[in-house]
Formats: C-alpha cells, structure tokens, sequence
C-alpha cells in the first residue's frame, strides 16, 4: 500500500472533507438537542399531547424522531451531496490542472491509480458516516433521552454501500468529462432518474430506488439487514469500477 | 548504437484530422535529440503518444527496446518526463512531491535531488502553488531526474523562463545526461538552445517528419545557393538530388541544398553563372526553410 499517494488523495480532497465533515457533526449535535425543543413547540401548538402522538408520531418516540431524521433523512441525503464532491473530481481534476501529465506517467496502471482515488475518497465518506453516527450517542445521553443500542448503527453499511454506489458512478463521469462540474451535473441527473421509483408510493416501484434502502428502513422496522441488496449494491459498486478502470485505460490524457 | 526510441508509422487522429502522420523516428542511445516544429505540428502529440498518454490511432513506437504498449510500466521506471507547464499538485510542497514521485519508483538518488535542492535553492516547505515559475519548472525536472532515467523527454520545458533560468536548466540536463549517458528527447521553441545542447535534429510540420539529422551534418551539408545563370536555369540543376528548394528572383535563383553540395556546385560551375554565392545556415534558417510554405519544395 502507498501512504503516500493516500496522503496525496487525502489533501486533494482535504476542504471537502473537513467542511462536510464539520456539517455532519453540526446537524448529529442539532438532532437530539432539538428533539425536546420540538416535541414542546408541537405540543404547546397542538394543545393536547395525545393529538401529537397521532399527528407527530416521532415526537413522542425518541429513537424513531432519531432514526427518522438521521437515517431516513440527513445522513443519506447529506452523504449523497458529499459522495457527489467527492467524486466529480477524481479524475476531472487532475485533467483540469494538467496534473495527469505527473501521475500517469509514474510506473503505476492507471487503475491501480484510480482505485487509489476511489478508495481514499471512500474511506474519508464512511469515517465520516461513522463518526457523525457515533456523536448520536454521547448527545443523546447529554439531552436525557433513550441511549440508543448499537443496532442503531446496523442501517450504516446500507447508507456506506449505497454511497458508495454514488461516488463510484460520479468517478465514471470524471474519467468522461473533463470538467468536474459537468461530471458532478450529469451524475446528479442520473441520481434524480434513479430517485424517481423511491417517490411512487407502491411496493415494490419504491424499493427500486437506492435511496429507498440507503436510509435502512427495513432494519429499523423489522430488524432484518437485508443482505442481499447490500451485496448487490457492493457488486454495482464493483461493476462502475470496473467499467471506469476500462474507459481510463482507453482515455487520451 | 541502439536505438533509445524507434517509431513506425505511428499516427494520431483526432475525427478526420491526423495529428501525427506516419511518423518514422529513430533516435540513438546516448544522444540529445531536438525535436522541433511549429506550433501546432505533432510535437506534444508525439511525445505523449512516446509516453502512453495518448494512444496511437495507428504505428508502433519502442522506447530502449520496449514496446510502449506492452511494456509501459517497465518503461516508466526508465523515463523522466518534464512538460511544458510543470505538472505540480498546488496543495503539496517540494517536499510532499518528491516523497510522492519516491514513493513510485524502484531506485531513487536522494544525493542527486538534494544536491540539486541546494543549487536549485528550492524551499523544501514550500507549496507549490507558492514556488516562482522558474522553481515549479525546477522541481519538475528533479521529479523528472530522481529515478535517473534512461530517457528524458522535455517538452518546451523552458517556455516562460528568463534567459539565466533557462541557461541554468539546460546546464542541469547537459550535465546529468553526459554523466549518467542518458538520453535527452528535446522539444522547444528556443532554436538557439537546441543548436547549442541537440547533438541531433527532427523537424516535423503539420504531423510529418520532415528532417532528422546530425547537428554536424546539417551544418555542413544544408546551404543555400544564390546563383545568377547565363541564360534560363538548366532544369538538371534544379531537380538535382539534394536541391529541396528553389526559390526564384528574376534571373536570380536560390538553392536550399542538404546534400550533395560538391556535385551541385560543379554542376552549377559548368553553365558559366554570372554569379554563385554559398550561403552558410543557421538553426533558425534550416528550421524556418523547413517548416514554411512558401517556395519549391521540391523533395
């Protein structure tokens, strides 16, 4: 393993680290610090405790006001616009700043070169998901509400592979344009396609929708971590790269 | 000698337009190469297409015996590259890039690249963002250099550097490349340096090679004739092997020669001319006789 092109990946992407990085943890401290706020507000509004356990079910239930803004709501959302950054630059960037004529012309195979770039950016994404799940805990102790279990981070490889699926698809249209912001545009183009069975209230048309399994509503419910669309997701992710690494190895820099 | 690079018949289109045409070059182990041209005519097209950037439509191209398709990764340990805009990471210091380049390859002269850090006066903590663009093109050659490759291809590496910088930068890779018998594959603009370093010669235009030979030779061979004839130019003279130009003035005619000049003087001797001047060529004029459209052009 070269640390030192990890290091290298690492300060490319350093400011859009730190600054999601800074957002998430912003809005982990905000959830439960506001939950109590929240349930009062609707509670003074509504006038009646009971209208609001039928109204704002999440208000009177700690853990599902928290999963419900956490893993149906910030995270995946957030982690999406983050996977997004990451990715429109990978290759894009160093196109822009000429910088290709530096690192393909080292003895290293382009994909070997790339996977590195996916691979950083990637590790950076899932610290980050880790460590702003993690804040969750010492907060809600700090706010007296229910310490969740540590089933609450089981949704987490969901949102991860589901992210993953994003940065890999944003990193193909790095290595296909050579401006990132056109890169980052069309992949948000295709992720609003690929949003659109997730807003059609109708089994199994939602579930279509990556979105739909990234917030891990199915593990919260039922319990169940469904394996065999995380390991499809994994094998989607595995696919990009591959049909990346192949446009890479083909590209005039 | 062996060849350090052989193309055959390497070509690069862009749609319809043929960047490089079936380029033939060969260039000697151990030799300073100056590969010139217009802009515009195949140079950077060239040297990427040498280097795997690029991927040829068509051709081959071996570099110190290997195939640039096949054996690339072989190659890259024996190939520095310096471009024409130093390729430097802004968020990285001097010291960050040569860590990173290190990191890379098999060998490395830490010697080499701290003796040049101190005549090159580089500020290791410096980003290189922050480094005057004498330094970044500085630290591209040492990046270049820290393998002690076999070849190094410069791309118009002085582009945009003052005169002392630039004297400065050629010294470095005359000095490496004779010491370590390295060969040098020379791009620029500045016809005067490649006069000065380039053992050897190529001229493309318009993706075509047009002329490779020896600095020596071009000297002495390529000339150009002014000749005023008695009557009209003898059509045997004109189209003689070796006049590739005539370009003409009433009755006075100018021959660009490059070779064969004793059998074209005779030859010329034998008409009775009114006058015959042998006029001596520089870089710059065997380059601009070459490269422009005007005239002749004969062969």
């Amino acid at each position: 393993m070269n640390t030192r092109l990890i290091y290298k990946e690492y300060k490319d992407l350093r400011f859009k680290f730190w600054l999601s990085f800074a957002i998430l943890i912003a809005t982990a401290l905000i959830i439960p610090i506001t939950f109590g706020y929240l349930a009062d507000l609707f509670v003074d509004l509504l006038g009646d405790q009971a209208l609001l356990h039928d109204l704002f079910i999440q208000f009177t239930n700690y853990p599902l006001y928290l999963f419900g803004n956490w893993y149906a709501k910030n995270l995946y959302q957030m982690g999406t616009l983050i996977a997004l950054f990451f990715g429109m630059g990978l290759i894009a960037n160093e196109t822009t700043r000429k910088t290709s004529s530096l690192i393909f012309t080292q003895p290293l195979k382009r994909s070997t070169i790339y996977l590195y770039k996916f691979g950083t950016a990637a590790g950076l994404l899932i610290l980050m998901l880790l460590f702003s799940t993690l804040i969750l805990y010492p907060t809600t102790a700090m706010v007296g509400e229910q310490m969740p279990g540590l089933d609450f981070l089981a949704p987490l490889p969901m949102t991860a592979a589901g992210l993953l699926i994003i940065l890999a698809l944003t990193g193909l249209f790095s290595v296909l344009f050579d401006d990132s912001i056109k890169a980052g545009a069309i992949s948000a183009l295709i992720l609003a396609i690929i949003a659109i069975p997730g807003w059609i209230p109708k089994e199994p048309i939602y579930k279509l929708s990556i979105f739909y399994h990234m917030k891990g509503i199915s593990i919260f419910l039922n319990g169940e971590f469904p394996w065999l669309v995380f390991f499809i997701f994994l094998a989607i992710t595995a696919l990009l790269l591959i049909i990346t690494t192949k446009i890479l190895d083909q590209k005039d820099f | 000698m062996s060849k350090a690079i052989e193309t055959r018949g390497l070509t690069k289109t862009y749609g319809v337009t043929p960047a490089v045409k079936n380029l033939n070059l060969e260039v000697e182990k151990g030799s300073i190469f100056g590969f010139l041209g217009p802009n515009g005519a195949g140079k950077t097209t060239t040297i990427k297409m040498l280097l795997g950037l690029l991927i040829p439509t068509e051709g081959t191209a071996t570099i110190l015996g290997l195939d640039t398709k096949k054996d690339h990764l072989k190659l890259r340990q024996k190939i520095g590259y310096v471009p024409e805009t130093a390729s430097l990471y802004p968020y990285l210091t001097v010291q960050e890039h040569l860590d990173l380049i290190k990191s890379l390859h098999k060998t490395w002269n830490e010697t080499l690249i701290n003796r040049y850090l101190d005549i090159f006066n580089l500020p290791k903590k410096q980003k290189a963002d922050q480094l005057s663009k004498g330094m970044q093109t500085q630290l591209a050659l040492l990046l270049a250099l820290g393998h002690q490759p076999e070849l190094l291809i410069l791309d118009e590496p002085t582009a945009g550097l003052d005169p002392i910088m630039r004297r400065e930068f050629l010294q470095t890779i005359i000095s490496e490349a004779t010491q370590n018998n390295q060969t040098v594959f020379l791009s620029s603009h500045v016809l005067s340096e490649v006069e000065r370093i380039a053992d050897t010669i190529g001229i493309i235009k318009h993706g075509e090679l047009v002329l490779t030979r020896p600095v020596d030779e071009l000297k002495t061979e390529e000339k150009k004739i002014r000749v005023v004839f008695q009557g009209d130019a003898p059509k045997h003279i004109l189209n003689h092997p070796g006049v590739i130009k005539v370009e003409q003035e009433k009755r006075s005619y100018l021959l660009t020669v490059n070779s064969n000049l004793e059998e074209i003087l005779v030859a010329i001797e034998k008409t009775k001319p009114f006058a015959v001047d042998i006029l001596d060529l520089n870089l710059e004029e065997i380059f601009f006789e070459y490269t422009k459209t005007e005239g002749r052009l004969l062969r």
